[in-house]
């Protein structure tokens, strides 16, 4: 009878010999590599996961080995400084074009374009990465809460979600801006907590909706269970991969958001990207003409905007693929 | 007699990523005007695949490799789509599975049926059609002033009468009937039922009956195919089939239906489960599940043999064959 | 325990959903759909809920155990009343000795857990034992179910499992804190026929091994005359006829079991079958008239039947139904 059961494909695993612990890591590396057979055919999600890493490499590894090697301030070269925030190069006139010394040219006030970026790069991720966590944990909880319990709770929150849906998001951080000093992480918070309450939550209530009228849930409750174990146990495994996969597309937003911020002068931080636009620009560089003469001012920051945004969208793109099986090719 | 349909040695296999699905393998049959044929087995069996390739109604990744499938003389496998386009529903129609529900919701019930009508006949007025399709309100049982109600008025029996009426409007030679009251209660899956055996009987058509519940089967169809695993293992008149059993399988499968007439009899069970068709063996499908299996049946697929008249059977051990004889004698 | 306690006791037990229009607005309609049921089931039996959809049979089983709140009218557990289960060690007690079958087996076990995951479920919630201990019990009612060898199949997902096996999983799930009483709401529909006849036998042996107390839910009386000691026959939400089963195939009362029987398709082409007419179809009890629920379909409708309705009177040993024809003392 074995023979012929040809769908059970999947190796037997040992069970009596191994500690239930090392048997759901096999597990959970099991899934892993499963969706990510899925997600590896999805070439757009593939493009977007090849600029996240050239990023974060150059974020994580090549600015901290270049600051603290060819960059390092020494007596020889005090004259040059690579510092991002306070540096100024002395030997020429700034903002200097693209040369052997700054790669990227330096801005009007005579800092590294290049250094300036790639200094910036874990910011942004770190921005991104918070928001979108805040935002998924916050949409996870309230919208399975909701989908679970319905009601007046279920009604509040999704009216609540109405009005943040509605409401208009970048004035509104422009005023909070003005009041209150903002750095990144008081950013991403804000950012976090705003759609959090918002667009998230409806998604991940009507997929909690579904996963509560499934049968398992009523087998749960017969056995007894309590409803944050329904919750805990049930719903949320079941909405995951759509939290995570609105999770991708959030830090997109969080970013873009950033730069909208920092163009306006408005954020309390020492460099971002949306930065580098704003300080070319408030010296008058990217006006008329002058937009082609003075690129490096404003392009390499720009395209990072562009590109790493659009990587977290595409990477988002991808994860679909793995959540959703109907949009799987045959 | 004439026959209507006939197929020959009809195989159509599925390509996945895991390999080949021999979803119908080796399929024949002959279905004759007027005549009524009911394809039984489990799900997965292929009986569902035979009915798709008939229409031609096939999913991109399915392909029928060989065979032929006659539809009032000419091979349904070598049309175009064009004339496919023109049998369909003319020639052949199909009740599918579930079928009340694809009733558009937001259309009535009756310009639905109108406009099947004028779509496959354009020299049909819009008169002539709504009175066509009164009239077959009328055959299905259905009160023709519904016509202008939308589906959610109706009931699930109602709509599955629709649906009926629908299949009827081009006058086909043919119906396919796949799974027709699957969904239906018990006493509207009966109405149901005699109501489509008495216009099959009044209008002198052909059907094709589908369905994993051999009782319904029994009570519609004057011949029975039963498949398994993609092939036709049995097909006779209906009472030989039930009287005079002869593959194991059948024979399983009469014995483990729970019946409510007569004395209570004790359930035997098919031990196993259906086979999966991916690359599927090159013996007799049903042997690991066989309580009458030898080496032999391990080693080559059983060809048809006629063990009575119009009694074919592929089987290397065919059953209550002393039966048969006294019966015969 | 004695052999022929009763295990589970219903009395009038009512169940209506209010119809609402919106969160805000208060209802004015009622959907009955469980209305005036009693009986009992003792030890070891098996009583079958027989109806078409729409019948009231699964509400019924899911207020039994709890899954709704009853309108009204009791339902007494091994003696205790557990209605309105209140404090937290007697909710522990029942869901530790209920359980319930599903029908769909694809849908009733959570794609994202292993099988040891869904089969130790029900031990996992009610703090059970060791992980040890629930290793072995776990390993134990998968081989009992069929499920061989066991830990070939412990830490797959139910979607690399047939049908015939997850819903092989889904009864050792139910059964693995060997539970007094089962509902099974009609656990062998979407089954093929040759896994159907399986299961079902398999949970018979498991009812008599187990000596369990088994409400079976089905719209089929082939089945029900099969798996049950007794059957009753619900209509829109009332209980019309109540009968052991062989008496109630053989021996049927009321008009609509004789139609419900009569409609039974039989596996035998030259058996002719007497057909009971019924009008109309089955319609949904909002609001029901104070008059007998089939009153509308029935062929043998009189005057009295439109004017209350009929209660369950006994016609025969154990034999009950709710009908005006053979109601003569109230006539």
């Amino acid at each position: 009878m074995m023979a012929n059961n040809a769908n059970m494909t999947v190796e037997p695993v040992e069970a009596k010999l191994e500690s239930p612990i090392s048997i759901r890591m096999k597990l959970m590396w099991r899934a892993f590599k499963e969706n990510w057979k899925i997600f590896s055919q999805s070439k757009i999600g593939m493009i977007g996961l090849y600029i996240v890493v050239i990023f974060a490499v150059a974020g994580f590894i090549v600015y901290p080995i270049l600051a603290n090697t060819v960059w390092k301030t020494t007596s020889l070269n005090a004259m040059v400084s690579y510092n991002p925030v306070t540096g100024y190069d002395f030997l020429q006139n700034n903002p200097a074009p693209p040369s052997w010394a700054h790669l990227l040219g330096t801005d009007p006030l005579g800092r590294d374009v290049l250094a300036q970026l790639l200094y910036s790069t874990p910011r942004e991720f770190m921005l991104g990465i918070v928001a979108a966590l805040i935002t998924v944990i916050i949409g996870t909880l309230i919208g399975t809460v909701a989908a679970y319990f319905g009601g007046t709770l279920d009604t509040f929150f999704m009216r609540l979600a109405d009005i943040v849906l509605l409401f208009p998001f970048i004035p509104f951080l422009i005023v909070i801006s003005g009041m209150m000093q903002v750095d990144l992480l008081t950013l991403a918070l804000i950012i976090g907590l705003l759609s959090g309450f918002g667009g998230i939550t409806i998604v991940l209530r009507s997929q909690g909706l579904i996963i509560k009228s499934r049968p398992f849930i009523e087998s749960a409750k017969v056995s007894g269970a309590s409803d944050a174990y329904i919750i805990v146990n049930h719903i949320i495994p079941n909405v995951m991969p759509l939290s995570f996969l609105y999770m991708m597309f959030n830090v997109t937003g969080a970013i873009f958001s950033e730069a909208v911020l920092s163009f306006f002068g408005l954020l309390n931080i020492k460099m971002s990207w949306g930065l580098m636009i704003y300080t070319a620009d408030t010296a008058g560089y990217i006006i008329g003409s002058n937009i082609w003469n003075y690129w490096w001012l404003w392009l390499p920051s720009g395209a990072s905007i562009t590109l790493l945004c659009g990587a977290f969208y595409f990477i988002g793109r991808g994860l679909d693929e793995v959540v959703n099986p109907r949009l799987r090719k045959r | 007699m004439r026959p209507i349909l006939e197929l020959r040695n009809l195989k159509m296999y599925y390509d996945t990523q895991a390999g080949q699905v021999k979803a119908a393998d080796d399929v024949s049959f002959v279905l004759n005007e007027g005549e009524s044929i009911g394809l039984v087995g489990e799900s997965g069996c292929g009986k569902t695949s035979v009915s798709m390739s008939i229409m031609r109604l096939l999913p991109e990744n399915a392909r029928i490799i060989s065979g032929n499938i006659f539809f009032d003389g000419r091979d349904v496998v070598k049309l175009s789509n064009d004339e496919m386009n023109k049998i369909r529903w003319a020639g052949i129609a199909m009740i599918f599975q579930a079928a009340m529900n694809s009733l558009n919701p937001v259309y009535r019930v009756g310009d639905q049926i109108i406009e099947a009508i004028t779509a496959h006949e354009p020299n049909v007025t819009f008169e002539e059609a709504r009175q066509r399709v009164a009239s077959l309100y009328k055959l299905v049982g259905l009160d023709p002033e519904r016509m202008d109600n939308y589906p959610h008025e109706y009931s699930g029996g109602m709509k599955q009468r629709a649906i009926i009426a629908m299949s009827l409007a081009c006058n086909p030679k043919l119906i396919i009937a796949d799974e027709p009251t699957t969904a239906l209660d018990v006493i509207v899956q009966d109405t149901i039922l005699r109501e489509l055996e008495k216009i099959q009987r009044k209008l002198n058509m052909s059907m094709i009956y589908i369905s994993h519940d051999i009782a319904v089967i029994a009570e519609v169809a004057s011949r029975i195919a039963i498949m398994y695993a993609g092939k036709i293992v049995e097909m006779s008149d209906s009472v030989a089939i039930f009287k005079r059993p002869a593959h194991p399988y059948t024979v399983g499968l009469m014995s483990s239906f729970p019946s409510i007439r007569g004395e209570k009899k004790e359930l035997v069970t098919i031990p196993g489960e259906p086979p999966n068709l991916l690359n599927a063996p090159d013996h007799c499908r049903f042997v690991p599940r066989c309580p009458f299996a030898t080496d032999e049946c391990w080693k080559a697929v059983p060809s048809y043999t006629e063990i009575e008249s119009n009694h074919f059977v592929a089987c290397f051990h065919p059953q209550n064959l002393k039966k048969r004889v006294s019966i015969n004698a | 325990m004695p052999d022929n306690e009763v295990v589970i006791k219903v009395e009038n037990l009512n169940k209506f959903f209010p119809m609402k229009k919106s969160v805000f607005s208060r209802a004015k309609h009622f959907l009955h759909a469980v209305d005036e049921i009693n009986f009992e089931i003792r030890k070891g039996k098996v009583l079958s809920l027989v109806g078409e959809s729409g019948c009231g049979k699964t509400t019924t089983g899911k207020t039994l155990l709890k899954l709704y709140e009853p309108t009204n009218g009791k339902i007494i557990f091994l003696g205790r009343d557990v209605t309105h289960l209140l404090n937290t060690d007697d909710k522990k007690w029942f869901h530790s000795k209920t359980q319930m079958i599903f029908q769909d087996p694809f849908e009733s076990l959570n794609p994202r857990k292993t099988i040891f995951d869904i089969v130790a479920e029900p031990m996992n919630i009610q703090n059970f034992g060791t992980l040890r201990k629930r290793e072995l019990m776990v390993m134990e009612i998968l081989k009992r179910v069929g499920i061989s060898p066991p830990d070939a199949f412990l830490w797959r997902y139910p979607h690399e499992l047939s049908g015939g096996q997850r819903q092989r999983v889904a009864i050792a799930r139910a059964l693995v804190m060997k539970p007094e009483f089962v509902v099974a709401d009609e656990p062998t529909s979407m089954l093929d026929v040759s896994i159907r006849t399986q299961v079902m036998k398999l949970m018979m042996e498991l009812i008599k091994e187990m000596n369990m107390s088994f409400l079976y839910i089905t719209h089929d009386l082939a089945v029900a005359r099969y798996m049950a000691d007794e059957i009753s026959v619900m209509y829109l939400g009332r209980m019309v006829e109540h009968a052991d089963s062989e008496e109630l195939i053989n021996n049927p009362f009321h008009p609509y079991t004789k139609a419900l029987i009569s409609a039974v398709p039989v596996p035998d082409p030259e058996f002719k079958r007497k057909f009971v007419e019924i009008r109309g179809g089955i319609g949904k009890p909002i609001d029901p008239l104070p008059r007998c629920r089939f009153y509308d379909r029935c062929p043998f409708a009189m005057e009295i039947c439109s004017q209350k309705e009929p209660e369950l009177i006994e016609v025969g040993e154990n034999h009950k139904v709710a009908c005006f024809l053979y109601n003569h003392e109230r006539r």
